[in-house]
């Protein structure tokens, strides 16, 4: 008898344990959204549903990577368990249903203007689902293309954005060389399909068709600072403070147009290590602020 | 057994030889040895070799199988790579693609020699190229497949491409390809397969499906380090190994020969030395480094052997020399004997070759030596010969050898020896013997001597005899009354050609010995008195030659002189025999054999005489022995005659009065008859002194039981005479001659 009953309550607390993990489970269902872009081409994302009356977050990955980078994977974890819904599409740069990181040396025919539509893309998406408080969240070039894409028309669900480690585009790279490189590539106009090489962010050798080149060129740290001091959605800027690829003026430019400047001591650009929960922590808190509009919007 | 007959047909050899044969079978077998581990090791490389291959083969097979499955990996991650899909999708940037990303992204491997894309046509997306880095321009076949070109092996692998995971929609091909060889060579390790022995046998341009390829493959297997390695120590093995049995076996053969065979050798040496009588001490240095104890020990035994060799030689020297003494001695006086005396005649033929000098012959006889035998007993005989000898040896000249040749006959050689010189010793001898006081020994009458000499002028074979002869008429010429008691042999004493024994009389003489049908027997009849009935017939023996006839006086002196008495009575009886069974003497009558005296007393002619015994039932046998025969050796004459009369034999004892006749012999031997000599029954023709003397002597013996046989009858009167004092028989040739009997 007294056998019985301790199998019993054994068993009982197992089943107990298994419900709660499924019905944990269940609140957070992952879905791979595949949709056809105007371009024509598939994009897909990560959708997670998250409880009702939260805002959703909508993530964006950094240059030429993917959703399942470590830095937008784990704050796209952090957020769903929070039980935020959250949205994190890979751009196609071009590649119909991409699912990998595109090399510095592939050919990159894709231009910021394609990456913004893809984002507003997404963001009318997430707005059509009925969410009309979406917070974005870009991670390094993922930040440059939300402020982009902040700057041309965005979806009035848009509530906030936060920038994880906003890239200071012109960092370690020579500004007459920049401007040099600019109008080469102006010079073969804007149709020509010869492919370029450049150095350009993190590539040693990219290579693209002018246009598209160019299309990221315009994005300067002028045009950066002076889209962050227009925009009428709340921004919040989160760095870490051993990102080398922001120079030592950088935050000091930040905080001077007025941004809210996040600094997490000790983290490099990408968060990694014991950062990464430094940063989900920011996220969280910079989420759960109150969301309200700047006045003029 | 074969081997033993073998063995003991084959020549003896050196040991060395055995041990060279030893080596070459050994190494023959170490030959035959090593041919079968060869032969077994090749045979099982060969099985392992087959093996191997087979494991090869499969080892290939697999190695394609993964290569394809790699391939197909390849080719699938090409499809599934966005960089590839989007050229599909917007190939503006295809050749770009194609030449710096497509082999160089890490997407695909490094190792292929092209990749291409093909729209759904199955068209390349690239312009037609023909280098080494060109795919076909269109799909040749969906299954993987192999051409050859410019002698590469390519692999083609083409795949479907389509836009999403689940395949729902193609969009293009792809293709790899890549060098078969070399893919290969790099995909795995290869135990069994000799990667650097794999080729690909195919036409330029032929296409070869994958799945036929093994058809085409070339390769052969790894040399199997086991059997590799076995082969190795085998070999290795087996050279050490046979060198080790080379170096012992030299070793062993050059210590056999140092050790065994040299001193073994040496010892053979030593030993024939020995038997040439040259051996002595045999001493260490014989053998080699090391010794032999069995060898010492035959060395120890031929030393000992050695000694008692040399003390045997010592002592059958000695002995030799004692009988030497023995055999050329005299044992009653001391002088030489006959045996010395032809030993030194032949000796000295020897010694002086053809130039032998001029030699005289004295021959020495005493005068009534029986009688003085008779009288004074063989003790004073003795001392009387050894007197004489004696005598004579202080006569002679120191280097003059003095021969008693038998009973009271003495003789000497005077080589060198003038006949005055030899006339002066033989007188010289004469004096000594005739001042030599014979009466110390008890002898009252004077002791004299005879002495006969012959000489001549030079040596030839035959001298001898001659000289002994001629010394011997001499000697009894000298015995003569009347005569010089020392006399020289002239020819007036007989013809020296019939005294002298012929070399044809000796042939014969010998011839007839060993083959008896030569004896003539020519047969005597002996008549019984008075009716003259026929008694017996004497035998006489002639010796037939070259048609003539050799009467006794040729024959005897031979046989005399020879010491033939033996072999010539044997040959006698022999012929007597054959007579006797061939029918020619009529039975009931009988033969009378004359036997020598030294014939009585040997056994052989005893043992022939009794075969005559069953001619006995038939014939009457009588034995006729001289008187002279019955003196030597007395006592085995008797006991032979004895013998002979107990077995029916009738003795007689002929010639008697010829000699030194005693009646003492006549009483004391078994005697039946008594012939009396011719000259006794000649003097009945006498009417003297002589002939009664004969008479009465006749009548003594008769009344003694003797019965008596008259020899010597040649008229009717003597005859009559003989008959009338009573002689039983008589003989002569008033009754019958002798003649060969007819058959």
């Amino acid at each position: 008898m007294g056998r019985t009953n301790w199998q019993t309550i054994i068993s009982s607390i197992l089943i107990a344990l298994v419900w709660s993990t499924v019905a944990q489970a269940s609140q957070q269902v992952e879905t791979i959204v595949e949709s056809k872009l105007p371009s024509g081409k598939i994009a897909n994302a990560e959708y997670r549903q998250g409880k009702p009356g939260k805002p959703a977050v909508l993530l964006l990955h950094g240059f030429l990577q993917t959703r399942n980078f470590s830095t937008v994977a784990s704050a796209t974890e952090a957020l769903s368990s929070a039980g935020y819904t959250v949205l994190a599409p890979t751009l196609s740069l071009g590649i119909s249903g991409r699912k990998m990181s595109l090399p510095c040396e592939a050919v990159h025919t894709h231009s910021l203007e394609e990456d913004v539509a893809e984002l507003a893309f997404w963001s009318d998406w997430l707005a059509q689902r009925g969410h009309n408080r979406i917070v974005l969240i870009g991670h390094s070039f993922g930040s440059v293309q939300i402020l982009s894409y902040l700057g041309k028309k965005p979806s009035r669900a848009i509530a906030k954005a936060i920038l994880i480690s906003l890239t200071d585009v012109e960092v370690k790279q020579e500004a007459n060389a920049r401007a040099k490189l600019v109008r080469n590539l102006r010079e073969q106009g804007g149709q020509n399909k010869t492919l370029f090489e450049a150095e350009f962010g993190h590539c040693k050798k990219y290579v693209a068709p002018a246009p598209a080149l160019l299309s990221y060129l315009t994005v300067t740290r002028s045009s950066i600072l002076d889209s962050l001091a227009k925009q009428s959605v709340p921004i919040e800027v989160i760095l870490g403070s051993a990102d080398d690829r922001m120079g030592p003026d950088w935050l000091g430019k930040l905080t001077a147009r007025g941004v809210t400047v996040r600094v997490i001591d000790g983290a490099n650009h990408f968060f990694d290590k014991q950062h990464e929960f430094d940063l989900q922590d920011a996220l969280l808190q910079a989420v759960q602020a109150p969301l309200a509009r700047k006045p003029g919007r | 057994m074969p081997f033993l007959k073998i063995s003991g047909l084959l020549k003896a050899r050196p040991i060395a030889h055995y041990a060279l044969a030893f080596l070459a079978v050994l190494a023959l077998a170490m030959g035959l040895m090593a041919a079968a581990v060869f032969r077994d090791i090749a045979q099982l490389d060969e099985q392992v070799r087959h093996s191997d291959e087979k494991l090869a083969r499969q080892e290939l097979n697999e190695a394609i199988t993964l290569l394809l499955k790699h391939a197909e990996r390849t080719v699938q991650s090409l499809t599934q790579w966005d960089e590839a899909r989007v050229q599909l999708e917007d190939p503006t940037y295809y050749s770009y693609w194609r030449s710096s990303r497509a082999l160089s992204a890490g997407v695909l491997p490094k190792t292929l020699d092209a990749v291409d894309l093909y729209d759904l046509q199955g068209r390349n997306l690239s312009p037609a190229k023909s280098d080494e880095s060109s795919m076909p321009p269109t799909i040749l076949d969906m299954r993987p497949m192999i051409i050859q070109n410019r002698g590469h092996s390519h692999l083609y692998v083409f795949a479907a491409f389509f836009s999403d995971p689940k395949q729902s929609q193609q969009i293009g091909y792809a293709g790899l390809k890549l060098d078969l060889l070399e893919e290969l060579r790099g995909l795995r390790k290869f135990r069994y397969l000799d990667l650097s022995t794999l080729y690909f046998e195919g036409r330029e341009g032929e296409r070869i499906l994958l799945e036929d390829v093994m058809q085409h493959l070339r390769f052969r297997p790894v040399a199997n380090p086991e059997t590799r390695a076995l082969q190795k120590i085998a070999t290795r093995s087996f050279f050490e190994l046979a060198l080790l049995i080379a170096a012992s076996s030299l070793l062993g053969y050059f210590a056999l020969v140092s050790v065994v065979a040299k001193p073994l050798r040496r010892l053979s040496d030593h030993i024939e030395s020995m038997k040439r009588g040259q051996g002595g001490f045999l001493g260490e240095s014989y053998r080699g480094a090391l010794a032999i104890s069995e060898l010492e020990n035959v060395r120890h035994s031929l030393n000992d052997y050695q000694l008692q060799l040399d003390d045997m030689h010592l002592s059958l020297a000695n002995k030799n020399e004692e009988l030497w003494v023995l055999a050329h001695r005299d044992p009653l006086t001391g002088v030489y004997n006959r045996r010395a005396f032809d030993d030194d005649w032949q000796t000295m033929r020897r010694v002086q070759g053809t130039s032998a000098p001029q030699v005289a012959f004295l021959l020495f006889d005493c005068d009534h030596f029986k009688a003085i035998n008779d009288t004074y007993g063989h003790q004073v005989g003795d001392r009387v010969i050894q007197g004489l000898a004696e005598s004579l040896h202080m006569a002679l000249r120191a280097g003059d050898r003095l021969y008693r040749l038998g009973g009271d006959e003495f003789a000497t050689v005077l080589f060198g020896a003038d006949p005055v010189s030899a006339r002066f010793v033989a007188e010289r001898c004469m004096e000594q013997v005739n001042h030599r006081d014979f009466a110390l020994h008890g002898v009252k009458e004077p002791v004299r001597i005879s002495i006969g000499i012959a000489y001549a002028a030079s040596t030839q074979d035959d001298t001898l005899v001659l000289l002994h002869r001629q010394a011997d008429l001499a000697m009894y010429h000298a015995k003569r009354p009347g005569q010089a008691k020392v006399v020289m042999y002239s020819s007036e004493m007989g013809d020296s050609n019939e005294a002298m024994v012929s070399n044809a009389e000796v042939n014969a003489v010998y011839q007839a010995i060993a083959n008896p049908d030569l004896l003539e027997m020519h047969y005597q009849p002996v008549v019984q008195l008075p009716g003259k009935r026929l008694a017996y017939y004497e035998a006489l023996v002639r010796i037939r030659t070259g048609g003539s006839l050799i009467m006794p006086s040729g024959i005897f002196p031979v046989v005399e002189l020879r010491g033939l008495e033996c072999e010539f009575d044997l040959a006698v009886f022999e012929r007597i025999w054959r007579d006797m069974q061939a029918g020619k003497i009529p039975a009931g009558s009988g033969v009378a054999i004359n036997v020598s005296g030294p014939g009585i007393v040997h056994a052989r002619i005893v043992e022939k005489l009794l075969t005559f015994v069953p001619l006995l039932a038939n014939y009457k046998l009588v034995l006729e022995l001289t008187e002279t025969s019955l003196i030597t050796q007395i006592t085995q004459a008797s006991a032979h005659l004895q013998q002979l009369r107990k077995a029916g034999f009738v003795i007689a004892l002929d010639d008697f009065g010829s000699g030194y006749s005693s009646l003492r012999y006549l009483a004391s031997m078994p005697v039946d008859l008594v012939k009396f000599d011719i000259s006794m029954v000649r003097s009945l023709e006498d009417m003297g002194r002589s002939a009664l003397f004969v008479e009465d002597l006749a009548r003594m013996i008769q009344d003694a039981g003797y019965e008596l046989v008259a020899e010597g009858i040649e008229t009717e009167a003597l005859l009559r005479r003989v008959g009338e004092i009573g002689f039983s028989h008589a003989q002569g040739f008033y009754i019958g001659r002798p003649a060969p009997m007819a058959e």
